[in-house]
Formats: structure tokens, C-alpha cells, sequence
């Protein structure tokens, strides 16, 4: 049974269709990006995985239990934003260790997986600074540390380099790459640049107005479009 | 045919026109007349409170008044009560009005006029009106809140929670539009938060600053608020102050002289936090720390 499953997901807005009969099932450890232009519901997926939005049918199971109606706060999914969201009146260290103290881990065991966080994402001596002192790239990494401190079962990125130059993006996506590879995390980015998930994921999942329109390996995407708007925004 | 190209010449800067020169004369002489006459109707009523307040013994200058103030058992009392009231007020209206805005702000953005409506009801509703209302409803069955001075003191403290509604919601709700409310929202719930903990430990630390400028309007509502105090039957700083200009002439000067000072003092406050940034004394002693190494 797969780790994560969406099945026959639909989710309506006033009315309005955001995500129609979405099906899809992500294995442990794997890397699954949503591909899609504004608009398509990838973001709208991601939240539904998150607990933010709720589905108006469909289930999703995590790790064998259904998650549909679970709080947010009671799913143990990491979430990282586009605009950092670290948290202003906290110091790094903070950051990262939110979670943790929400969980009452014990003091020593906080501060030995912040700074076991704080190398991974080689910032060992940002520990003491405030998200304000950072640069945007530093940003996020510091979210990407807090979201990993909580061990959870499935890492969420929204657009998490969207907000950041060229240059600063193209560091970081190799850094997502490196820690998902050493923390093994089952991975689900939603982007709209196609070079970023197909340089990313093991899989990636093509969207438009709400449907898939394919699903399958970077190669097999690229080279096999399944439809016309696969083949255009592959083209672009 | 050699063709030589012309040498710049340096004309410097374009010569301003004397009807130019004039008229930047002309407007700033008008300026500082401007500031002048503001200064003066701002500063000219102090000065004449200043001058009665440290004239109390004749034509001589002294900090009589200052010390009768002070000295005077009735002062402390009612100051004392005043700011106990003022402390119980912010309390209220923090509780009523920082998770009221937070929601409209997360959930119900559409009902936010609404909300900002009815927080302006207090300066549509004159506090004599509103304390006959507070009268009609409480003193008699089935809520006989004015039956004691002390139960008589909490409706005091509702009514006035009342009338901070509408500078303590505008002074949070702009403290909300400042920070990112729903992304910070759900990084703390998908983190594990609960919503008491995402107010506590998230939404609060980041109002800071307008929580405390809420806070100290609230405060100087309170402690100057006259017409509810007095026919709730509360001996409140107000109504100490208003007994006491019935009755002298230097005193009354000098309260007015320590009030003002106060809340200039608490202005000063608001302005001095407000541009302090978390981290920034950490940041200074460890300057200073270098510096002294």
C-alpha cells in the first residue's frame, strides 16, 4: 500500500471547481512535484495534504490512516511557504525548535536537533540571528530546518524558491535536493517552473484547470506528453 | 578636411530666475509663519497653565502646588484606582478585541466594515447616554450590578473597555495588516500548534508594537474619563481633578502640568519601542561588548 494516497479528490469554491477527481498514490522516500501554470489547483492539492483546505469529496490517507478530516495541527506534515513565514519575534534556533517544544521534547534533545538542523542546512553559527538579520535564501532554509525539526511524515514545499534571484534558486534547489536525499522524506513541491521539477522529482504530476493531465517520471514527461497542453508547457 | 570636435565647456549650473528666487523666499517665510502660529496656540495655553502651577505662593516661584498634589492623600487613592481601572480596561478589551480582529482577519475578511462599524459605535453614542443606558439596565432585576461601589466598578470597567473599542481595533488591525496573519497562521498549526498557542506565542509577540500603543490609549482614555466615573459613583482621578478646580486655583495647574508630562512620557514610549526590532539589544551589547574588549 502506497504511503500517501489521494483518491478521487474534488474541491469546490463557491461553486467553482478547483481540483476535480485527483488521484494519485506517492510511495515512502519519494519526490513528487505538481506542474502547472497559476490557476490549476496545485496549491489548492497541496493545502488539502496540509489540513488547511478540506475536500468537498474524496479521502486522503496517510500512512495507512485517513487524514481527511484531521486538523492540521495533528497531521505531522511539514509545510514550507513561499514567503518563509518564519516566525518575526523568534531567533533562528526558535524557529526550529517550535515544534519541538510544542511537543514537549526535553530542552537537551531540542537543542541537539537544532543544531543538528542548523548544519544540514550549513548555517551552524546562525543559530543566535532573527529571520530579519537573514537574506531571503538563508529564509528559506531556516523554514525548510523548522519544517524537517517535527520528523514529520511527509514534507510539503509551496513555490518555496519563487520569491528568490536566479542565482540564490538555483543553490537552493540542489540544496532540497541533497537534504531529501539524506533525510529520505517523502517529498510533495509544488512549483510552476518546469526545469525546477523536472531537475527535482521523481515524479511529476502535470496539472491544468484543476485535472491531471499526466503523471509520470521527468523523462517519460518530457519526451512522452500525454496531451496537447503537456506538450506546450513543456515546449515553453 | 579635419573636422575638430567642439571642447566641452563647463557653464556650470543653470542660473535661477529671480522670480523663481522669490517665491521659494516667499513660501518659506510663509512656512515657519505657519509653524509659528501652531506652536503658539499648541504651547501658549501651557505656558500660562505652567506659570499658574509655579506660582502658587504669590507672585513667587515655587513647587508648592506640585507638593500639595503630591502630599495629598486623595491624589494617590485616586490615581491608584484610575490606573488599576486602566490596567483592568486593557485587559478586557485586549481579550474582546485581539482575537475578534485575528478572526475577521483569518476567517471572515468580508465582515471586517462591519466589525470596524460597530467598534465606532462609543464615539456615535455620547458617554452621558451611554451611562444612563449602563443606569437604566443594571439597577434594577435582574442584573443588580449597581448595587455596590464594587460591582458598580466593573460596569465602570466594561463601559470603558467600550469606549477603547475603537482606538484599540484600528491599533491591532493595523498591527494584523503588518505581518503575514494566514501564512504565519498555518506554519504555527502545520508546526502543531493549537489556536490559543498560535495567539500566545505567534500573533501576540508580533502586535507588540500595537498592542502597546492600544494599550496606552486605552490608558489615557481611562484615566481622563470624567462623566461616566461620576454618575457611576466612582471617586476616580477625573473626578478628584474636577473637585479639586471647584476649589483652587494652582493646583488644578499642576495636575494638568504632570498629566500632560505623563503622557508625552507615554507617547514617547510608543515611539521609542516601535522602532526597536527583536534582537536589537542583543545586538548592541554585543557591541558594545566588542568595544570594550
Amino acid at each position: 500500500m502506497s504511503f500517501l494516497i489521494l483518491d478521487h479528490i474534488h474541491k469546490e469554491f463557491g461553486g467553482v471547481s478547483a481540483v476535480d477527481d485527483f488521484n494519485l498514490s506517492v510511495e515512502a522516500g519519494e519526490f513528487v512535484s505538481f506542474l502547472g501554470p497559476s490557476g490549476c489547483g496545485k496549491t489548492t492539492t497541496l493545502r488539502m495534504i496540509a489540513g488547511f483546505e478540506r475536500p468537498s469529496s474524496g479521502t486522503i490517507t496517510l500512512n495507512g490512516s485517513d487524514i481527511t478530516n484531521t486538523r492540521p495541527n495533528e497531521r505531522n506534515v511539514g509545510m514550507v511557504f513561499q514567503s518563509y513565514a518564519l516566525f518575526p519575534n523568534m531567533t533562528v534556533a526558535q524557529n526550529i525548535g517550535f515544534g519541538l517544544r510544542l511537543k514537549k521534547s526535553p530542552r537537551e534533545q531540542v537543542k541537539a536537533k537544532v543544531e543538528e538542523l542548523l548544519d544540514l542546512i550549513h548555517m551552524p553559527d546562525k543559530g543566535g540571528s532573527y529571520p530579519h538579520e537573514l537574506s531571503g535564501g538563508q529564509q528559506q532554509r531556516v523554514a525548510l530546518a523548522r519544517a524537517l525539526a517535527i520528523s514529520p511524515q511527509v514534507l510539503l514545499l509551496d513555490e518555496p524558491l519563487s520569491a528568490l534571484d536566479a542565482k540564490i534558486r538555483d543553490e537552493l534547489r540542489i540544496e532540497i535536493k541533497r537534504i531529501q536525499r539524506q533525510t529520505s522524506i517523502t517529498t510533495i513541491y509544488v512549483t510552476h517552473d518546469q526545469e525546477e521539477a523536472m531537475a527535482l522529482s521523481d515524479r511529476v504530476v502535470v496539472m491544468s484547470r484543476g485535472f491531471m493531465e499526466q503523471v509520470g517520471p521527468p523523462f517519460q514527461i518530457y519526451n512522452f506528453p500525454a496531451t496537447a497542453f503537456v506538450a506546450s508547457l513543456l515546449a515553453n | 578636411m579635419t573636422v575638430v570636435a567642439p571642447t566641452p565647456v563647463d557653464i556650470g549650473p543653470p542660473p535661477q530666475r529671480v522670480e523663481d528666487q522669490t517665491a521659494s523666499t516667499g513660501s518659506r517665510v510663509f512656512a515657519w509663519l505657519i509653524l509659528l502660529s501652531g506652536l503658539t496656540y499648541f504651547i501658549a495655553p501651557l505656558v500660562a497653565t505652567g506659570e499658574r502651577a509655579f506660582r502658587a505662593i504669590g507672585s513667587t516661584f515655587s513647587f508648592e502646588a506640585f507638593r500639595r498634589i503630591l502630599t495629598d492623600p486623595q491624589f494617590l487613592s485616586t490615581f491608584s484606582a484610575s490606573v488599576v481601572n486602566a490596567i483592568a480596561t486593557i485587559f478586557v478589551s485586549l481579550l474582546v478585541i485581539v482575537p475578534t480582529a485575528y478572526w475577521v482577519t483569518l476567517k471572515l475578511p468580508r465582515l471586517r466594515s462591519l466589525v470596524e462599524f460597530i467598534t465606532l459605535l462609543p464615539f456615535v453614542i455620547p458617554a452621558v447616554v451611554l451611562v444612563f443606558g449602563l443606569i437604566r439596565l443594571y439597577s434594577g432585576p435582574p442584573l443588580l450590578l449597581l448595587r455596590t461601589v464594587g460591582s458598580s466598578r466593573i460596569v465602570l470597567i466594561c463601559a470603558y473597555a467600550a469606549l477603547s473599542f475603537p482606538y484599540m481595533y484600528r491599533a491591532v488591525d493595523n498591527g494584523l495588516r503588518a505581518i503575514n496573519v494566514r501564512t504565519l497562521t498555518e506554519a504555527a498549526q502545520s508546526l502543531g500548534a493549537s489556536w490559543p498557542t498560535i495567539l500566545w506565542r505567534v500573533i501576540f509577540p508580533n502586535l507588540r508594537v500595537a498592542l502597546l500603543s492600544g494599550a496606552l490609549l486605552t490608558f489615557a482614555i481611562v484615566v481622563g474619563e470624567l462623566t461616566i466615573a461620576l454618575y457611576l459613583a466612582q471617586f476616580t482621578f477625573p473626578v478628584y481633578m474636577s473637585n479639586l478646580v471647584r476649589n483652587f486655583v494652582a493646583e488644578p495647574a499642576a495636575l494638568t502640568i504632570l498629566a500632560f508630562g505623563m503622557t508625552w512620557g507615554a507617547m514617547g514610549i510608543i515611539a521609542y519601542l516601535s522602532r526597536i526590532q527583536p534582537g536589537q539589544w542583543r545586538r548592541k551589547r554585543k557591541n558594545q561588548a566588542v568595544g570594550e574588549s
